[in-house]
């Protein structure tokens, strides 16, 4: 999976090039995600872009103060980088937690336990989706050894068939809902 | 106001605190509550009764009007040469067998102040019944109340 | 070089990114499960009036946990599975679907069902079954089938063919006491025994065929077994003072009751094979209301033995006891649930009787009813319901509550009080 991403990025990573020589990661770049993953794997290539590409345009004679004040502007560069990527890795768990939740509200909504489920009861299924939310597969993973409660969360996935509004980028579907485990385990 | 109206008002006042409907104002009447099912109370006196001595609620001793009573109560047994049967009761709260032990509690008691008082054992039989045979019907005080007894038959 | 730097950041940072999400799911829905019983097609010459699907539909709805779906609202009527559109039944928002049809059997009073039940929502056949029942208990095989269904569907046996035994006290025309048995829908409710005096604490045996209880004929309490269905009636040995609170073991081979022959009531263990009494708890307090354990190793009773009435378990091999309930003052009448982990019982608070249960082993109490003078609590042998006596109005009712608390209904009584519920065991086998 990675290198076939690694690949797809290769083609890409001449636009970030230039992107990035323009000025520094403003935080609204933030926003194109697959540029982004791009970004943040780029880390040592765009500081070798920065190394190389001085910011400063008139020459200015090498003294100790310009060596000095270019580790300070380098400095600020990896700092503002690494909020980019904090910011983006928040709001990448962000996102992935609000996908979460749309479908961990669509399937309670369906699931109607039986009578004899009880604390301590787990059952594990495997859900693969297509990316219009649309189940594909149900794959049973982990029984619960009760027949009557893997049943009823097999019933409740049955049951939603197509998960709505999961309107997310392509890359955080296939990275993390084209296959994700619902895990059933009452708390009552 | 006129003074007529005045005197009604007295009256009513008045009468609302002895309870009476003599005066006909619009005014609720008090009355009695009355249980949905008209049920008959176990009637004790099935056989001549001794006496009958009254309890706290989940308590078993005797007051001291009880104790009196019992003293006396033993005289009389005693000069008779009678037998008694001692029916210890309970009010319906809690459940029904921990009631059947205190309704023996009760009986015992009397018995026990009997004996003392020169009743021989031998005379005596106790039986408790509990919640099972209330004289009184009715989920309040007032009919509780006369449900916590023992009762001392003669035989 | 810088590429090649690049393409293992790549797959490393993908890998940590495509992790594999997890998304628990802790709870769902408490709308009850809805089935379709389709009326059930009598392959028969004179079909009995009763119908199946009645009363299928009432034994499954009767505590709440399922809906069923009236004929009328059905938009097919399918006889076999190659009939069943599956479309119609999930526009009802139907989970389950029952097919059945009904002919006769090996002679006149044999009916034969053949039913099949099918999954809606995933569109497969769950289970078929052949149930084979007397055309003049027609209900009874209604009952069988339910426990079936019920069975399928969530795990835990069906109480359909379960009864329940209670006190019926009538003043009119004069004071009478009878011991009753009915079914658990209220069907062929009869007295098994009546007298003028007191009855009280009726326990069904383990096997479902006897009941003890006391009797105050003789003019003292006493225990008596009977027979339900012969009629056979015997008194256990008779004592001094109090007999009573009769409680089978899960053997049958001893009842566990309280005798007050030694000065106090305490519990005693009767042996059924030679008639004789053990004591086992020796307490200067008031020891009553025992219960066994589901595996028969231990006896939960109420004592006052510190001050107030309160629940001890006793080891019934070793003879130790511990008090298990520490909140409140009046604590009483406990039965183990069929689990054997928690005890339902009745509890006092602000003066008013409440029927809670309570986990053994966490010690956590949860009052389940917000009537205020409830007694006697019974447990269905499924666990799922409770019974137990109230009143209604200065009348004695019988009331039911679901172990969740969710559920609530009233028993019909017959006239006069009801009190003392005991809810039988299994009767019939209806697993697999």
């Amino acid at each position: 999976m990675g290198l076939v991403l690694s690949f797809a990025n290769f083609f890409q990573i001449d636009n970030l090039y230039s992107l990035n020589k323009i000025e520094p990661m403003p935080a609204y770049l933030v926003f194109e995600k697959p540029q982004v993953l791009k970004k943040i794997a780029n880390k040592k290539a765009v500081k070798k872009q920065i190394y190389e590409e001085p910011v400063i345009a008139s020459p200015i004679p090498e003294t100790a103060d310009t060596r000095a004040e270019l580790e300070n502007i380098k400095m600020e560069k990896d700092l503002l980088l690494k909020e980019i990527i904090n910011n983006e890795t928040k709001s990448f768990v962000e996102e992935i937690s609000f996908f979460s939740n749309l479908i961990r509200d669509q399937v309670i909504m369906n699931w109607k336990q039986p009578s004899s489920a009880q604390k301590g009861m787990t059952v594990e299924i495997l859900i693969t989706l297509v990316p219009t939310g649309e189940i594909i597969q149900v794959n049973l993973t982990k029984s619960s050894g009760n027949q009557a409660f893997d049943n009823s969360a097999l019933n409740a996935v049955q049951k939603v068939s197509k998960f709505e509004n999961l309107d997310m980028g392509r890359k955080l579907f296939d990275n993390h809902f084209r296959k994700f485990t619902l895990v059933f385990n009452p708390e009552n | 106001m006129s003074l007529f109206d005045q005197f009604l008002v007295m009256a009513a006042i008045i009468c609302s605190f002895s309870g009476c409907a003599a005066i006909s104002m619009d005014r609720a009447v008090e009355a009695e509550t009355v249980s949905a099912v008209a049920e008959p109370g176990y009637s004790d006196s099935d056989s001549p009764v001794g006496g009958t001595i009254y309890f706290d609620y989940d308590k078993y001793n005797l007051s001291a009007s009880a104790v009196s009573e019992i003293r006396d109560l033993a005289k009389s047994i005693k000069s008779n040469s009678s037998k008694v049967r001692i029916e210890g009761h309970c009010d319906e709260r809690g459940t029904r067998e921990y009631n059947l032990a205190l309704g023996e509690r009760r009986a015992n008691a009397v018995s026990e102040l009997l004996q003392v008082n020169g009743v021989p054992s031998s005379s005596i039989t106790t039986v408790s019944y509990g919640e099972e045979r209330p004289v009184a019907y009715g989920s309040n005080e007032s009919s509780w109340s006369k449900n916590r007894r023992a009762v001392v038959k003669l035989l | 070089m810088i590429l090649r730097i690049l393409t293992s950041l790549f797959i490393i940072y993908s890998s940590f990114l495509s992790s594999d999400l997890r998304i628990e799911i802790t709870k769902g829905i408490e709308d009850p499960i809805r089935i379709a019983i389709v009326p059930i097609a009598w392959n028969l010459e004179n079909p009995p009036r009763e119908y199946l699907h009645q009363i299928i539909s009432s034994d499954l709805e009767s505590f709440g946990e399922f809906v069923s779906l009236s004929p009328k609202e059905m938009l097919s009527l399918p006889n076999s599975e190659q009939e069943i559109f599956y479309r119609d039944w999930k526009l009802l928002d139907v989970d389950y679907l029952v097919l059945g049809t009904a002919s006769g059997g090996e002679n006149a009073q044999e009916i034969v069902v053949n039913f099949s039940l099918f999954n809606v929502t995933r569109e497969r056949l769950m289970k078929r079954s052949i149930s084979v029942g007397s055309a003049s208990y027609l209900n009874a095989l209604a009952h069988i089938i339910s426990d079936r269904i019920y069975n399928e569907i969530n795990g835990l046996p069906g109480i359909s063919s379960t009864k329940i035994s209670y006190i019926n006290q009538n003043s009119l025309p004069e004071l009478k006491y009878f011991l009753r048995v009915a079914d658990i829908d209220g069907r062929n409710d009869s007295s098994i025994f009546s007298s003028s005096e007191p009855l009280m604490s009726p326990s069904w045996s383990s096997d479902g065929k006897r009941l003890a209880y006391v009797s105050f004929e003789e003019g003292t309490s006493r225990i008596f077994i009977q027979e339900i269905y012969t009629g056979k009636r015997k008194g256990l040995k008779l004592e001094r003072g109090i007999n009573s609170s009769p409680n089978w073991s899960p053997s049958d081979k001893y009842l566990a009751a309280v005798l007050s022959k030694e000065g106090n009531p305490d519990i005693f263990r009767y042996d059924l094979e030679n008639d004789k009494w053990k004591q086992l708890t020796d307490h200067f307090g008031i020891d009553t209301e025992p219960d066994w354990s589901p595996d028969g190793r231990k006896i939960i009773f109420t004592s006052n033995r510190s001050g107030s009435p309160q629940i001890y378990e006793m080891n019934v091999s070793n003879k130790k006891i511990r008090r298990k309930t520490f909140e409140g003052t009046y604590n009483a009448r406990a039965r183990y649930t069929p689990d054997g982990k928690s005890f339902v019982f009745v509890h006092r608070r602000d003066g008013l009787f409440h029927i809670a249960v309570q986990n053994l082993r966490t010690g956590k109490l949860q009052i389940l009813t917000d009537t205020t003078l409830d007694e006697s609590p019974t447990i269905s042998p499924n666990g799922k319901v409770i019974i137990y006596a109230t009143k209604d109005k200065e009348k004695d009712i019988l009331a039911g509550i679901s172990i969740d608390g969710k559920t609530r209904f009233i028993l019909p009584t017959n006239s006069g009080g009801v009190r003392e519920p005991s809810w039988s065991p299994l009767l019939v086998s209806t697993g697999n």
